[in-house]
């Protein structure tokens, strides 16, 4: 826990110190892009999580205990390996004024040039929050099978679906009336780390997200990457504004989640029948998920497409030229594939050796005490986190080894590992415990003979999570590893700051290949563990 | 042999006039002998912007030369913004890691070198006693001195040179608009086709400053620091120009690119048909990589563009000073910067006087033409004070910055 709590306890200070400069928060309030910069910010992230969350339930109601569930768990893993930034570039490809369809459209329109559409970099962020919820409804989706396809919780789901339909209560209905209501304060950890990740996201934000002016966190990035040290100050307050608006969001959520759920619990048991839950409901899941399914195919298969792509002057429907040449630099870049699937192994069990010990030590009302720690790693930029982690890596001897950059890759991996696992981990059920030790079982035989199994399929998705977040760290590798040891990332964005569209494609590939496996991995064993057990 | 030869005798000739000279150069021999003896051995970690896989080739290249001929191990590490690398050696000032730093040479130039020239982060001086910065146009390219008007004072060597370069399709631009005046009349009558990075993104700040220069009846003043009352007045041309060309840009001059690479791939799928570089050679690398028509033509305006130059530094806390000494040495000398000019290789444009160099050097430089690049260079017009950059981006963001 300190090695984990210490860097932050360094790096935040450092970070508010620069934050807190009055000179800063002048020359940010004498901005004048700033209150509608941080509209954006605010409008994109609320709006991307609650339409996230709302696709996630009406799926999961839809869906679950249906062939579609089957596939859904199947189908996430690879949604979830895409990169953020690849999808956002992929999309653009297909919406974007040069794009694939406004070229399918131009011999009928008659465009000799692109139109003018507001479909990438829109003023309003409409492509951003669409990206984000195209992004981020696998990941709550992800959430939501681990903790459902748990054996215990499985037995009693169909148990109260069971005694739900037998009072004459549609599927939907249940759904609605009881089970959210319960479940849903248990996905409230991913749902933050939602917000969080929609607020402060500054790649997506560069790729399709509005430019003038951008959103606040990429005012703030600008403003940290430059190399006058006031400018940087300036950066650390909007960083700052950022955490503070955060925690504005969360607290309005949690008394918004009271309020409602008083509300709701009336309502569920009004004994009306309502929502009878069209039997189109099932259908309307299928295609719903099918159109996801079919969106990130067309994305895949465009970049995969664009990679190769030379020179492509709209409206011509073929390139008149094709380039191999990203792959080649692909090709060299393969060896690091190693370091970086052997770094994500070590952060991701690393990490949920650390969050095991803190579920098993502290009590569930310790992780709002655990919350600000938790979450400062995904809210404070990575530039000014890398910093103050820097500082305490060079007295410990730690920049430049391996053993530096495992540790370092832990760090950031532990807040999502958390994240993915506190609601199976959490929601357990003691009688289990209590049964097993009335048996006369050792506490270590129930953990490891009853626990650990059922819990396997989170565990699964939680270290297939850290993995696929290790794999993506760029920041903490260069900084650490002092610029060292390449890794996938370290290479793909390198080599993509040359801002040519198909290296930046063809490295997507190559990154998204470490999360896939991780991702398949984690949906076999879930799937496997709720097979024996049922 | 014989042009060794023949400069070893002018030298000899030379010698009687100057003696003191001569024993200052002797003295500066040995002091480089010295240096080439220590580096033996070392490991430079090389920080340099990654971004191109020619660049990279080039510098695995330069790394074999340099293992070879003097014992230094160069190693190439690949960042994707200068900023990371500074940051990184300002942490280590920080923590009070004084030597053994994790970079040893890095590629730098304007704020960047600013920054660390004042918070003392850099090693030197030392650039100007390398062997190879007689060979520096020092006159004919003052920026290899002035680095955005901060003096370079033997703190970073020159390495290479940029200038602000447009480029257009030649297939929708009939004639290269190579004037202000130009360009606007050529955005009146095609609507949406031409923008600039949003400020503060750098290449839209220098086209701010291309058009402020371009317009002032007086540069004068753009060239000394910047005074509060000053700048409504010294800044009116530029906003006026901006107010007349706005309109007829894209997105009717209501949003901007985030950067100029962006503006390539909007001028490569057809949606821009001019945009902006500050690389001359940017085109014809482009054109051969096949990620731009060949119909694309470079060009400058006619009455000069800004120019610059970029620089290599050492930092403080580096490890292998020495070693890193010696490649700078050797990434500044004709051979390595003939290879790194043409446009096979990078197609940066070289800092060294080629009438400095003895006739087998200079012939190193002339590779043919590629297709794609500047025909007719401009004159490259210095940058104006760096204090002036700030209140015109922040007067920038006022006017045009809300959309």
């Amino acid at each position: 826990m300190t090695l984990f709590a210490l860097p932050l306890a360094v790096a935040l200070p450092l970070a508010l110190a620069q934050a807190v400069d009055p000179g800063a928060w002048r020359a940010l309030l004498a901005d004048p892009q700033w209150p509608r910069a941080l509209a954006l910010s605010l409008g994109s992230a609320v709006a991307s999580t609650a339409l996230a969350l709302m696709a996630c339930l009406v799926l999961v109601t839809h869906s679950y205990d249906t062939p579609v569930w089957q596939r859904l768990s199947r189908a996430l893993g690879p949604m979830l390996a895409v990169p953020h930034t690849a999808f956002a570039i992929g999309l653009a490809l297909l919406v974007m004024p040069a794009g694939l369809i406004a070229r399918l459209l131009a011999p009928l329109a008659g465009w000799q040039a692109p139109p003018d559409w507001p479909t990438v970099n829109d003023p309003f962020a409409v492509a951003l929050t669409t990206v984000l919820v195209c992004k981020e409804l696998p990941f709550l989706l992800w959430n939501a099978v681990a903790l459902l396809t748990r054996p215990d919780v499985t037995v009693t789901l169909k148990g109260w679906l069971a005694s739900g339909a037998t009072l004459g209560y549609r599927r939907s209905a249940i759904w609605w009336r009881v089970l959210w209501p319960l479940l849903l304060p248990r996905l409230a950890w991913p749902l933050l780390a939602v917000l969080a990740y929609s607020l402060t996201v500054v790649d997506l934000a560069l790729i399709v997200g509005p430019a003038s002016p951008p959103t606040l966190a990429v005012l703030a990035w600008q403003a940290l990457q430059d190399g006058d040290t006031m400018r940087n100050a300036e950066g650390a307050a909007m960083a700052l504004a950022l955490g503070l608006v955060l925690l504005v969001l969360v607290l309005a959520g949690w008394l918004a989640a009271g309020t409602l759920s008083r509300a709701w619990r009336r309502l569920a048991v009004d004994g009306r029948r309502w929502p009878l839950g069209a039997p189109a409901g099932a259908g309307a899941a299928r295609i719903a998920l099918r159109s996801l399914v079919a969106l990130y195919a067309v994305v895949a298969l465009l970049l995969v497409a664009s990679s190769f792509v030379g020179v492509w002057t709209f409206p011509s429907l073929m390139p008149q030229a094709w380039a191999d040449a990203a792959w080649h630099q692909v090709r060299d870049s393969v060896a690091v594939l190693g370091l970086s699937a052997g770094l994500g192994v070590v952060a991701a069990f690393a990490a949920l050796t650390l969050v095991l010990l803190w579920f098993e030590a502290a009590p569930p009302t310790w992780d709002r005490r655990a919350m600000p720690l938790v979450l400062a790693p995904l809210v404070v930029p990575p530039l000014l986190l890398m910093v103050g982690v820097y500082a305490l890596a060079l007295p410990l001897g730690l920049d430049g080894t391996l053993a530096g950059l495992a540790w370092v890759h832990t760090l950031v991996s532990l807040p999502y590992v958390f994240v993915a696992l506190a609601p199976a981990w959490r929601s357990f059920d003691t009688r289990y415990e209590w049964t097993a030790l009335a048996l006369g079982r050792s506490r270590a035989a129930f953990w490891w003979r009853v626990k650990v199994p059922l819990l396997a399929a989170p565990v699964a998705a939680a270290l297939a999570v850290g993995f696929a977040v290790s794999v993506a760290q760029y920041l903490p590798t260069q900084f650490i590893g002092a610029g060292r040891h390449a890794t996938v990332t370290t290479e793909a964005v390198t080599l993509a700051s040359g801002g040519q569209r198909h290296t930046a494609a063809a490295f997507a590939v190559l990154q998204a290949l470490l999360p896939a496996i991780g991702f398949a991995l984690a949906a076999w064993i879930g799937r496997r563990q709720s097979k024996t057990i049922a | 042999m014989t042009i060794q030869l023949r400069r070893r005798s002018l030298l000899l000739a030379g010698s009687g006039l100057a003696l003191p000279l001569l024993v200052r150069g002797q003295a500066a021999k040995a002091d480089w002998a010295r240096i080439e003896a220590a580096a033996r051995g070392q490991t430079v970690y090389f920080n340099a912007w990654a971004g191109s896989e020619r660049i990279n080739a080039y510098l695995q290249w330069a790394a074999g030369e340099i293992g070879r001929a003097h014992g230094v191990k160069v190693e190439h590490v690949k960042i994707s913004d200068t900023a990371e690398a500074v940051r990184r050696v300002r942490a280590e000032k920080a923590a009070g890691r004084t030597s053994s730093g994790s970079a040893d040479l890095l590629w730098i130039n304007g704020e960047n070198f600013l920054a660390m020239k004042r918070e003392g982060l850099l090693h030197g001086p030392w650039s100007e006693k390398l062997p190879s910065y007689a060979w520096v146009d020092t006159v004919g390219k003052p920026t290899t001195r002035i680095d955005f008007s901060e003096p370079v004072e033997g703190m970073e060597a020159p390495w290479g040179m940029a200038q602000l370069t447009f480029y257009a399709d030649s297939a929708r631009v009939a004639v290269a608009p190579t004037s202000l005046a130009d360009l606007i009349d050529w955005a009146r009558k095609n609507p949406g086709r031409f923008t600039y990075p949003k400020p503060p993104a750098f290449h839209g700040t220098t086209f701010l400053k291309q058009v402020l220069l371009e317009s002032s009846s007086d540069r004068k003043p753009l060239y000394a620091p910047y005074n509060a009352e000053s700048l409504a007045r010294t800044t009116a041309p530029l906003w006026a120009v901006l107010d007349t060309l706005h309109p007829h840009l894209w997105k009717r001059g209501l949003q901007f690119p985030a950067n100029n690479t962006v503006m390539r791939q909007m001028l490569a799928d057809g949606e821009l048909a001019i945009s902006l570089t500050f690389n001359p050679n940017e085109v014809a690398n482009e054109i051969a990589a096949k990620s731009l028509p060949a119909s694309v033509v470079s060009y400058q305006h006619t009455a000069g563009t800004i120019g610059n130059t970029h620089f290599l530094a050492i930092p403080f806390n580096a490890r292998g000073k020495e070693g890193a000494q010696v490649a700078a040495n050797f990434l500044l000398s004709p051979a390595a910067q003939a290879r790194k000019a043409d446009i096979r290789h990078w197609g940066d444009p070289t800092v060294l006087a080629l009438d400095k160099l003895g006739s087998a050097d200079r012939a190193l430089f002339a590779a043919a033409g590629a297709p794609g690049q500047v025909t007719r260079p401009a004159p490259a017009l210095p940058e104006p004070h760096g204090s002036w950059v700030d209140p015109i981006e922040r007067e920038w963001a006022r006017r045009y910055g809300q959309g």
